[in-house]
């Protein structure tokens, strides 16, 4: 699971989104497998660590989300959607499979698991349809299943039967994409489907002074050119050069004055992100905040917009747009701030659970204890069937002595996910300052409020406005080190002897759990 | 539910409808700021796209199926139709090609709304709005007044009437589908003027949005105009490729007022200028696409491509008249944003150059609409009915095309706002040199070559008028010659000065530099490719005058002399096939005593219809000239045939010349790439996206090129022209032909239908009592009254034909001068003011920017 968290992590980088996220795919169908023999073994901590997983991922999966809302062909997401389905219906079948012959004891465990697997791999495959109610999911297959089974049908049906049953399956074909299309469309009309504020802001129409700087840049190389070609006199050209340059000037500054704000902010991101990094110092993000701080901006809390001339640059005023979106941007700061007291309340429920849990030790236990008491190489279906020594392996992994919790509790996510942390820091400050993956600071789903790595995980950063394009997206190791300083050590893996980083919960390579790990865990 | 397909068919035009108020409504409320809604307007138009498509393939099941209880079907196929000719008969006739418009419609509408994603966004609810109001319009028109799914009052019968077979032949049909194309995707064009005119937004960027499916529609207008002739030289067996028949003239006026927006566009992104004027021209050309349709269905105007008569009329009618009010309401209630931001500085000006020329195009526009319409004006009117046939059109409007023609020549060479003496003189001197060589070459040489530099234009009215009017025209092969150079030598003098200031540039070869300033200057140079093809079919019609026909009768063995060329006749031959019999006469052929082979010209006479046999021309082309030989009679017992021969010259070049033009707007609709954002992936994608909006052109055009709801022309009927002295060509080209059969009136010169072959007799035997032309005229005339003439006489209020579109020409010559010298006071005034100013501003930092920019513009091109 966590090799799966790891390719959804690594996927959400930025660069080739698609190809990683593909990769992502098959590697998460390729490892479901083996990921439900391990299911069938695994402990509550297991559970725990998928619970907080799938939160990574749910996170990740909110942040990409923004991101490819900017992205209007989702021609990808389809396709992945596709692969998303058999990954998780092919996980599913084998989990129910086997729970059922393990009885109620190991469904709790092993299908729990693998369905966990199972939605960390579609969300590697296809982030955005998680959440996707069903009907927007059947509307996402329409727009190219649809045609695709109709052409083909079309096809084989005119080959064999003749063209009449063929032009009967195209208008059947139609008539599914006009029942799809208007659907999709009341649907939208009526509010059903999300349209984010980085919709909203890519919904601003592209200013008037740009268009006309063009034109006027456009007119100075016109003007460059028939000089060079002998079309105009040296003193037209000298006249009319000036004349167009000065034009350019005014609209390069009205459009700089726009433009500052937005400017500012990203300096601030950029100055964060290189503090983060090592590469500046805070002096320098409190520099970048200094300049970015502009009363009317704060006070208004809307995007700044200077409305320089409309009426001097002779162009129409068309601000109803740009209103519009700037109130679809409020709504939908609105829209995150609730979403993420939603999740705050769900992680306090969480970590009620998990003192409940701790003061029901014993009963734990016992549940544990049938779940590793199962049998297990002869329950797995043929085609899922894990290696005898594997599981084996795994499930001494999973035996193996380890200091048991402090109180002879379940480990917290956060105290798992950052052992590193753990054992370099205060442990006070494993909860609540631990960046930025831990249970008690898990990043707000909103894409406005992500913080970025090693930011303290506190500070919302760039508005509601600024889509998560930085750095939000790190691989589990990775965020180790962010969280807990340099590795110091690597060390080979038991089952194919690849290096690893010594606080890497999983092989590189093979996915194997290490022993390490779980001690560290432990 | 096969009980009840015409039902259900019918109930998808209904939805048509609906799901179109839908999106325009939808498209509307997005307009008011609210981009949700735009989100669901786009869906709405890919959802009536859908069921467009869901409609036509219903009807093409209906048709494959058999479905006679569908009158349409019924009328249009039958059970030995193969399944192509099954499949293409869905357009063969008016209801379901009103359904085929409406598919292009959605599949413009579809494209255009997919090609803006997130471009233009604030244009982009009203032009969504503007193409669902126009798929409405053709809903409504089906669902009320053309359902092609309507059921047949007796029944289904057993069989169908089945397709014309004229009808299934390739030349009938590949130039309306391509005019339709033209036609159809001229509505996104008109959706951003719309758009640009309800958002206020008026500056260039709905020019830029718009240009490139402007050229598009240019370009299938103008493909479609060429296939037309070409259609008419290679079918109608006349002899000649245009005919000014009604419909060719509604289907070129969208091209002149196109042409001219293509240009004036110009002055408005270069100097913000003719804003209203560039939206006025986008408008009518809309217009007039809607116009030409009206005129082609309504039955209003009698033409050979004319639909049977329906009461379709009158809802083109209410179109029209909304889209007049609409453009004109948008217009005036903008009219405070659309003012000028320059005024024209110089007369000799690039500026100046386009306005004149934009007022010639609209001009030529005006004359063919005065007069194509004026036959239904008069007999309203003035109780007079009238015809005007290619005479009248010959006479009058090349004048004004060949003015238009040294204007093309004229504006490449000036400068914008003005254009100071030493370049002007610079500029014209090669130019104008290449004229006087011309002109010269062509006094000495003409005659000795075949191409006279004069010859005898006949007058078509008597008295003065028409003296001026011959002796102009008798110029004219002089004039067109030297003018063609003229225009070769500008296009050349541009590639040259380009190519060599690219060199001076930078050390580049001239074929890298003629390259790299084509691939960055492609508008610009892609034009001056068009003009040049424009140069080429110049010269092809300017071969007219030089024309040489001959009629004669021969029997077997016996030759002919005419030109250059000697046919023998060696006699005729008949085959059969299925369908029809083919008499084919052979003519062997030599070329200035050289052998060149045999031609055949044949009549093919039809099982299902012998009393109309189609006429096969042979044809024997070159570059200098084409062999045109049509067979008339063939005597079955004597083998002696008539014939009709015709050699051509310079025919050939129009055909190249439209070649040349297509190419040059592919060049200026060549997508823009930048090889450093998109590297060599962005030329295979800009490749990749021409060919397929070339390759989905034509299937388009293709598709239904077996079909085509056209009447039987009168090429399609026996018999031949026999002319025998001058008196008699005098006589016959001034007499149209009355008959049933010819619903466009062809002149007696022209037209070889038997009631025509009648006629001529009669004059004939007119003349040899003694009789001079103007008293045989008189006595048709009497007869048939004055649409008997194919030039109404120049007296009384019958003047109108021609004063009417002189004075709206002249009017707007007045205008044009006004509009400069005011524009001009204006400069001046601006001028005065500005000399005030420092002349040297202080440079900043912005200068760096803006240098910055350029840099980058450099990179990009």
């Amino acid at each position: 699971m966590a090799k799966t968290r790891a390719a959804v992590a690594s996927s959400g980088k930025g660069g080739g989104r698609k190809n990683q996220e593909e990769r992502a795919a098959k590697q998460a169908r390729r490892k479901a497998a083996a990921a439900e023999a391990r299911a069938a073994a695994a402990s509550a901590r297991d559970k725990a660590e998928r619970d907080e997983a799938e939160r990574d991922v749910e996170r990740d999966d909110v942040e990409r989300d923004d991101v490819e809302r900017d992205d209007v062909e989702r021609d990808d997401v389809e396709r992945d959607d596709v692969e998303r389905d058999d990954v998780e219906a092919e996980a599913e079948r084998h989990a129910d499979d086997r729970a059922r012959k393990k009885g109620v004891g190991a469904r709790k465990g092993a299908a729990g698991k693998a369905r966990g697997d199972a939605t960390a791999a579609s969300a590697a495959a296809s982030p955005a349809a998680d959440h996707a109610p069903i009907d927007e999911r059947i509307t996402r297959y329409a727009k190219l299943g649809v045609p695709l089974v109709t052409l083909g049908t079309a096809a084989v049906v005119g080959i064999t039967l003749g063209t009449p049953p063929a032009l009967l399956v195209l208008a059947g074909g139609a008539l599914v994409a006009v029942i799809a299309t208007f659907w999709a469309s009341v649907r939208t009309l009526l509010g059903e489907t999300p349209l984010g504020g980085a919709d909203a802001y890519a919904l601003g129409a592209p200013r008037a002074e740009e268009e006309q700087k063009r034109a006027v840049l456009r007119a100075l190389k016109d003007l460059e050119f028939e000089r060079s070609i002998g079309k105009i006199s040296e003193e037209d050209y000298a006249e009319l050069v000036a004349k167009y340059r000065e034009e350019a000037k005014r609209l390069l500054r009205v459009l700089d004055t726009d433009a500052a704000p937005a400017r500012r902010q990203i300096e601030v991101l950029v100055a964060r992100r290189l503090r983060d990094e090592g590469l500046a110092s805070s002096a320098d993000v409190a520099d970048a905040e200094d300049a970015a701080r502009d009363p009317g901006a704060a006070k208004s809390g809307k995007r700044e917009r200077v409305r320089v001339g409309d009426e001097e640059l002779g162009v129409g005023a068309a601000s109803r747009w740009d209103d519009a979106v700037d109130k679809m941007a409020a709504e939908r700061a609105e829209e995150e701030a609730d979403a993420e007291a939603e999740l705050q309340r769900e992680l306090d429920e969480e970590k009620k659970t998990a003192q409940r849990a701790a003061a029901e030790p014993v009963a734990a236990k016992d549940e544990l204890d049938e779940d590793l008491d199962a049998p297990m190489a002869p329950e797995v279906p043929a085609q899922t069937r894990v290696p005898a020594d594997i599981a084996a392996r795994s499930a001494a992994e999973d035996d193996a002595p380890a200091p048991a919790p402090s109180a002879g509790t379940a480990p917290t996510a956060a105290e798992r996910l950052a052992p590193a942390a753990s054992a370099s820091a205060p442990p006070a400050a494993t909860a609540s300052a631990t960046p930025p993956v831990t249970a008690s600071t898990a990043p707000p789903v909103t894409a406005s409020a992500t913080p970025l790595p090693g930011n303290g995980g506190d500070r919302p950063i760039g508005g509601s406005s600024m889509p998560p394009r930085i750095g939000s997206l790190h691989p589990a190791p990775l965020r180790r080190k962010a969280a807990g300083g340099e590795a110091t050590e690597s060390t080979a893996c038991a089952e194919c002897g690849t290096m690893n980083d010594a606080d890497a919960v999983f092989c590189k390579k093979c996915g194997t759990r290490r022993a390490a790990a779980a001690r560290d865990d432990a | 539910m096969w009980q009840s397909l015409p039902e259900f068919g019918s109930g998808v035009l209904y939805a048509i409808l609906v799901a179109a108020a839908y999106t325009f409504a939808i498209g509307i409320a997005a307009g008011q700021g609210r981009p949700r809604l735009l989100q669901a307007a786009r869906l709405g138009m890919f959802g009536t796209g859908a069921l467009v498509a869901l409609g036509v393939l219903v009807l093409a099941y209906a048709f494959v199926s058999h479905d006679f209880r569908i009158s349409y079907v019924a009328r249009y196929s039958d059970r030995s139709m193969s399944t192509p000719y099954l499949i293409a008969a869905l357009w063969g006739g008016q209801d379901g090609s009103l359904l085929w418009w409406l598919f292009l419609y959605t599949v413009f509408g579809c494209s255009c709304v997919y090609w803006l994603k997130r471009k233009y966004l604030e244009l982009q609810p009203y032009v969504i709005a503007t193409l669902a109001a126009a798929i409405a319009f053709f809903a409504i028109l089906m669902v009320f007044a053309a359902n092609p799914f309507a059921v047949g009052v007796g029944g289904a019968p057993p069989d169908g009437q089945g397709l014309n077979y004229q009808l299934r032949n390739f030349y009938m049909i590949i130039h309306p589908p391509s005019l339709y194309i033209g036609f159809t995707s001229m509505v996104v064009p008109f959706g951003f003027a719309v758009a640009a005119l309800a958002t206020g937004r008026l500056d260039n960027e709905w020019i830029v949005a718009s240009r490139k499916w402007m050229l598009f529609s240019w370009l299938f207008l103008s493909i479609g105009n060429a296939l037309g002739m070409l259609w008419a030289y290679e079918e109608l067996g006349w002899g000649g490729y245009w005919a000014w028949d009604p419909v060719e003239n509604a289907a070129c006026l969208p091209w002149f007022t196109a042409s001219a927006y293509l240009h004036s566009i110009m002055i408005q992104e270069r100097r913000g200028m003719l804003k209203v004027w560039n939206l006025v021209l986008l408008c009518t050309t809309f217009f007039l696409t809607i116009f030409g349709t009206f005129l082609t269905r309504s039955g209003l105007i009698a033409s050979v491509h004319s639909f049977a008569q329906s009461g379709i009329g009158i809802f083109f009618v209410y179109a029209m008249g909304i889209i007049i009010a609409v453009s004109a309401a948008l217009i005036v209630y903008r009219l405070p944003k659309l003012r000028s931001e320059g005024d024209f500085e110089s007369v000799l000006s690039r500026e100046s150059a386009f306005v004149f020329n934009n007022w010639g195009l609209v001009s030529i526009c005006v004359f063919i609409a005065v007069a194509t319409v004026w036959p239904r004006v008069s007999e309203w009117l003035l109780n007079q009915k009238s015809t005007l046939g290619p005479t009248f059109y010959n006479a009058w409007l090349p004048p004004v095309a060949l003015m238009v023609f040294a204007l093309m020549g004229v504006a490449p060479l000036l400068g914008w706002r003005k254009t100071s003496p030493e370049l002007f003189a610079k500029s014209f001197r090669w130019p104008v040199a290449a004229l006087l060589l011309a002109a010269t070459l062509h006094l000495v040489l003409g005659r000795r070559l075949g191409f006279p530099a004069f010859y005898d234009a006949d007058a078509i009215y008597p008295g003065t008028l028409g003296t001026v009017l011959a002796w102009v025209s008798s110029k004219l092969p002089l004039v067109t010659t030297s003018l063609c150079a003229f225009n070769v030598a500008v296009v050349v003098q541009e590639f040259a000065r380009g190519v060599s200031a690219r060199q001076k540039r930078g050390g580049e070869s001239v074929t890298t530099s003629l390259y790299n300033l084509v691939a960055k200057s492609r508008r610009r140079y892609g034009g001056y490719v068009v003009h040049m093809g424009i140069v080429v079919m110049f010269l092809g019609f300017t071969g007219k005058a030089w024309g040489v026909d001959k009629e004669v009768s021969m029997s077997p063995g016996e030759k002919v002399q005419i030109e250059e060329y000697e046919l023998t006749y060696l006699g005729p031959r008949m085959e059969v096939d299925t369908e029809k019999r083919m008499v084919i006469a052979d003519l062997e052929v030599t070329r200035n005593g050289e052998p060149v082979g045999r031609i055949h010209p044949a009549k093919f006479i039809y099982k299902a219809s012998p009393e109309a046999p189609s006429t096969e021309v042979a044809k024997h082309i070159t570059l200098r000239n084409d062999l045109y030989v049509i067979v008339g009679m063939v005597s079955p017992a004597t083998k002696v045939a008539a014939f009709q021969i015709h050699v051509n010259p310079l025919v050939s070049w129009i055909w190249f010349g439209v070649g040349i033009l297509i190419f040059g707007a592919l060049i200026s609709m060549w997508p823009d790439v930048s090889l450093q954002e998109a590297g060599a992936f962005g030329y295979v994608r800009a490749a990749a996206s021409v060919a397929t909006a070339v390759i989905f052109a034509v299937i388009l055009a293709w598709a239904p090129s077996m079909a085509y709801g056209q009447q039987p022309t009168q090429a399609e009927v026996p018999g031949t022209i026999e002319v025998r002295n001058d008196h008699e060509r005098e006589l016959f080209r001034s007499l149209n032909c009355i008959c049933p059969t010819c619903p466009h009136k062809p002149n007696l010169l022209d037209c070889a239908c038997p009631t025509a072959m009648n006629h001529r007799s009669t004059l004939r035997a007119e003349l040899a009592k003694g009789l001079s032309v103007e008293q045989v005229r008189a006595i048709y005339v009497g007869k048939y009254g004055q649409e008997a003439l194919s030039v109404p006489p120049s007296e009384g209020a019958m003047r109108g034909v021609w004063m009417l579109p002189l004075l709206g020409i002249a009017g707007g010559a007045g205008g044009v001068v006004m509009a400069l010298r005011r524009w001009r006071r204006h400069e001046k005034d601006r001028t005065a003011g500005a000399k005030a100013l420092p002349k040297k501003p202080k440079r900043d930092d912005y200068d760096d920017k803006l240098d910055q920019e350029l840099r980058a513009l450099d990179a990009e091109d």
